[in-house]
């Protein structure tokens, strides 16, 4: 307290070098005041950046380069689709294209000329015959058509594998068909003779020739058909040792005839087996040709499957164009999203680059240079708009807004100090302190780069409001003091007394405003850390400003009284 | 000596006014306490209507040009309202069988499925992403380099990160324009997301200017409470610690607990859409708000240390303090005021309600404080 007190002493004996000093400082803010920047209120610039969607919307501008904000040129005129309207909004269009930070542009002229082969329809009819043919779609068709290509390619090349197989098992079935024939006979050969022989009847010996070289010809029948190895070996080793016995049997007819019986049985019960063996072999060659009839059926359905791709495929080539590149046209109407129903508003949608404040101004300004440099139809009346126009035309109005709000405010408090001192000079002594107060935040705010934003333009009215509170304090106790004291008595009690309350004053807002800066939105964070400055920097006037001014002032005044 | 010679001896007429209103509280104290208490309860339960506007758009200057323009083409266009999905590979995600590259046949029938759920929705006007092409083709070829060939040989190149890590969906809806409006369609398209198939280490996240506002609403509501409770409690302690008594920091905090009741409940009553800017105000309130209950009880400590009465301490200090405190009230609830001549509604809307906090604050604190003291005083002391 003491130290306050020795303060307020030496500021009522010396108030000139408190002012001085102040004036030094205020002089060398004042420079920096005039560098205050603004920027624009987005929902980028207001929300922490810790969260899902902010991130985001921060990876959206990183890795695609993408704004979230977009811009829209509006086109009004009687009819937007007449063929100056088109011209017009198509050259607008193709210049936009080349402004820097403009990524797209989504404009009905383009679609238009597109879906007349590049150019642009010079009268109305043409114009409306494209409109009614629709709209041309940028498809990569090729590759479908190639793999359709290939599935028709492979599912020929496997039909055609299939018919080989087909006939070669016919080829196997008839083979093993005509073998069984052939050993079928062959028994049937040796029971009729098996049977003479058991009967006791003389037997030819040109029979056993005949069944000699019968034997040897289904041999060779066997060696050259299709059957399986072991099978094929089995078989011809089985014929050899039936030749080798026939040959054996024409030697031991002549020396004995008892024993002509039995080898007439033993005759018999081989031809039989051959028979046997034909019926087996037939049966395979019926399964060979059921299974070659199976093989005729498949192709039948590759055959249905080549169409089927092929269908797909010419399907695909009207719709995507592929090898003989015809556009595909279907039915959205060009016009969806960029002209009216009534056709008087149309717009041109542009998608941007994610800038900094400063090119996205630069940019909405070349926007509406091209704009005012693209002569329009004389009735047509364009306009700009769009979360991005928006945001850049809202932080043009940051300063006047602050201008307006922190004059509005001035007056306003000017009027009620000087009622509620009854004296204009007291009134205007009291709003010393925020005049000071206000010119050092917004140098500080110069001095570190701290732009401002329209959600805290009105910062510095709510400052100067709070701030007068200060001011109020030590001229209102100087008065009361001043009934019975002298001026620098008067000031040094004044001073020293309202010290500690608004030092308490100031702390308790400051702690409001800082608990602002807890919050998580930065519109908050920022709105409390230029209050909280904005109270601390009036506080400081309010104890050096305020009573030094005062003091000197109302001495002056006193001194001009007494000479009158 | 030099002495103010002008300065005014004789009351003015606010302490006149300030003196007769000292007295009546004297009188009815313990009724107009109840009264206030009452007055705080009714208005207070409004505050469970209070509703944020987190829609910048209606929160600029509706006479702008742009917006303007904005708001006629808005009758004529439906959608217009850009929602981004990015489908990326996790990093740090590790799994077998997982893409390695966006372009995976698998990525792009998850896309394509989460497309043709996304244009289901009622409010959803178009959606466009690489699984357009294949949209058009009918289905997903499975195999990646003829993907990878598709794609390439498409105008779809901008919707890939250069690494191709990450593809972008583009969603074009007509978000509507009231709050449950855009949580609704918000809630839609984080629904879809969730039910879609997805290949292992793919995630999808979703963006624009719509869930925005949903993840705003619900941190301008968590800022509101947090930083009003912060201030709460540490001005609070501040009292304790400079008063050195709970008492009296309960007798400056209980009016000004009070106005912030009438003023959030009044608007909360009225349905006033609270503004971004305005989710500060119980803090600044209450730090802007504190030191008016400050002056009148150290005053009236003052007149009592002096040796005077209750009544005779509270019709001396009322008059006195008040009207330096009603001046100060005064010139903030001015300043405040000035922000609603702007054209700017969140500014504007700042400024009233402030203003109207502030005038809460001063007439809790020039009314009800001097009847608490009187009750407290009469029943035990405010030391």
């Amino acid at each position: 307290m003491k130290i306050i007190e020795k303060y307020a002493r030496f500021l009522s004996k010396y108030p000139y070098v408190v002012l001085a000093i102040m004036l030094v400082l205020t002089g060398f803010l004042a420079n920096y005041a005039k560098q205050v920047q603004t920027k624009s209120m987005t929902y980028k610039n207001m929300m922490p950046k810790n969260i899902e969607v902010v991130n985001t919307l921060y990876k959206l501008g990183d890795e695609f380069g993408i704004s979230s904000s977009n811009v829209i040129i509006v086109v009004k005129d009687k009819n937007v689709l007449s063929p100056a309207d088109l011209r017009y909004q198509y050259i607008l269009g193709k210049k936009l294209e080349n402004v820097p930070g403009v990524l797209y542009v989504d404009d009905v002229a383009f679609k238009i000329a597109e879906a007349n082969n590049g150019s642009l329809p010079t009268n109305q009819g043409d114009i409306d015959y494209v409109l009614s043919k629709g709209i041309t779609m940028k498809v990569n068709p090729p590759n479908v058509y190639a793999i359709l290509q290939g599935m028709e390619n492979g599912t020929a090349k496997m039909k055609t594998g299939n018919e080989k197989i087909e006939k070669g098992m016919e080829n196997i079935s008839m083979s093993l068909g005509n073998l069984s024939v052939m050993l079928k006979s062959l028994g049937i050969m040796m029971e009729s003779m098996g049977n003479e022989m058991i009967n006791g009847e003389k037997i030819n010996p040109e029979k056993f020739n005949s069944l000699l070289n019968a034997i040897t010809m289904v041999n060779e029948s066997i060696y050259y058909s299709p059957l399986p190895f072991q099978e094929k070996i089995q078989l011809l080793y089985a014929l050899n040792g039936i030749k080798t016995g026939v040959s054996g049997l024409i030697t031991g007819l002549e020396y004995s005839q008892e024993k002509t019986i039995a080898l007439g049985n033993m005759l018999k019960s081989t031809g039989l087996m051959l028979e046997s063996i034909g019926e087996g072999l037939s049966k395979m060659a019926l399964g060979m040709k059921k299974m070659s009839n199976a093989m005729r059926m498949m192709n039948k359905g590759y055959s249905g499957l080549e169409k089927g791709f092929n269908g797909v495929k010419t399907l695909l080539s009207q719709f995507y164009g592929v090898k003989n590149v015809k556009p595909k046209t279907v039915k959205i109407p060009i016009t969806e999203g960029l002209v009216n129903s009534e056709k008087n508003i149309a717009l041109i949608r542009l998608r941007t680059a994610d800038m900094s404040e400063d090119q996205r101004t630069e940019l909405i300004r070349e926007i509406k240079n091209v704009i005012a440099n693209t002569p329009a139809p004389s009735t047509a009346n364009v306009g700009l708009t769009g979360s991005e126009a928006i945001y850049m035309e809202m932080r043009e109005q940051v300063k006047p807004i602050m201008q307006k709000t922190s004059m509005i405010s001035f007056i306003g408090i000017l009027i009620t100090v000087c009622l509620l001192f009854y004296s204009i000079r007291h009134g205007l002594l009291s709003l010393t302190g925020i005049l000071f107060g206000v010119i050092w935040v917004y140098g500080i705010f110069g001095l570190f780069h701290i732009a401002m934003s329209p959600q805290t333009s009105g910062a510095l009215s709510m400052i100067m409001g709070v701030g007068i509170d200060f001011g109020i304090q030590v001229v209102n106790r100087f008065r009361q003091e001043a009934r019975e004291k002298d001026l620098e008595k008067s000031m040094e009690i004044a001073v020293s007394k309202t010290f500690f309350p608004m030092l308490i004053t100031t702390l308790s807002a400051l702690i409001g405003f800082r608990a602002m800066s807890l919050g998580r939105v930065t519109v908050l964070k920022a709105l409390g850390n230029m209050m909280s400055l904005g109270i601390l920097t009036c506080f400081i006037a309010a104890i050096t400003v305020v009573p030094s001014t005062t003091l000197l002032v109302d001495k002056a005044w006193e001194k001009i009284k007494t000479r009158i | 000596m030099i002495k103010g010679v002008e300065m005014p001896e004789k009351e003015t007429p606010i302490e006149r006014a300030l003196k007769k209103i000292a007295e009546f509280q004297v009188k009815k104290a313990e009724k107009l306490v109840l009264i206030a208490i009452t007055a705080s309860i009714i208005l207070g339960i409004g505050m469970i209507h209070l509703t944020f506007n987190t829609n910048i758009t209606k929160e600029m200057p509706q006479n702008m040009k742009s917006i303007k323009l904005q708001n006629e083409i808005n009758n004529d266009f439906r959608g217009g309202k850009v929602l981004f999905i990015i489908v990326s590979l996790k990093k740090g995600c590790y799994a077998t069988n997982m893409p390695t590259d966006i372009r995976d046949w698998r990525v792009m029938e998850s896309m394509l499925s989460l497309q043709k759920e996304l244009e289901k929705e009622t409010n959803v006007e178009k959606v466009v992403s690489p699984a357009t092409i294949f949209e058009n083709m009918g289905y997903v070829p499975k195999n990646n380099e003829i993907i990878k060939k598709i794609i390439s040989n498409s105008e779809m190149s901008d919707f890939f990160s250069r690494d191709y890590s990450s593809a972008l969906m583009i969603v074009d809806a007509n978000t509507g324009s009231s709050e449950k409006d855009v949580e609704r369609l918000t809630s839609d398209i984080k629904n879809d997301i969730s039910h879609v198939e997805k290949p292992p280490c793919v995630e999808y996240q979703l963006t624009g200017d719509a869930p925005i506002r949903v993840v705003l609403l619900n941190l301008l509501i968590g800022d509101m409470k947090r930083t009003f409770v912060i201030a709460a409690i540490i001005i609070f302690f501040l009292l304790v610690l400079l008063r050195r008594s709970i008492i009296q920091a309960v007798l400056i905090m209980t009016p000004l607990l009070m106005g912030m009741a009438w003023t959030m409940g009044t608007l909360g009553w009225l349905n006033v859409h609270l503004s971004i800017a305005v989710a500060g105000i119980g803090a600044m309130l209450l730090g802007l708000g504190v030191e008016y209950g400050v002056f009148v009880l150290e005053r009236y400590l003052e007149e009592r240390e002096k040796g005077k009465s209750i009544e005779e301490a509270i019709i001396t200090s009322v008059p006195s303090v008040c009207s330096s405190i009603f001046g100060s009230g005064t010139t903030t609830i001015v300043s405040f005021l000035a922000l609603a001549t702007v054209a700017f509604p969140m500014i504007r809307n700042l400024g009233l309600t402030l203003g109207f906090g502030i005038f809460c604050m001063l007439f809790s604190a020039v009314f009800i404080e001097p009847c608490l003291i009187i009750v407290k005083d009469k029943h035990g002391g405010v030391k």
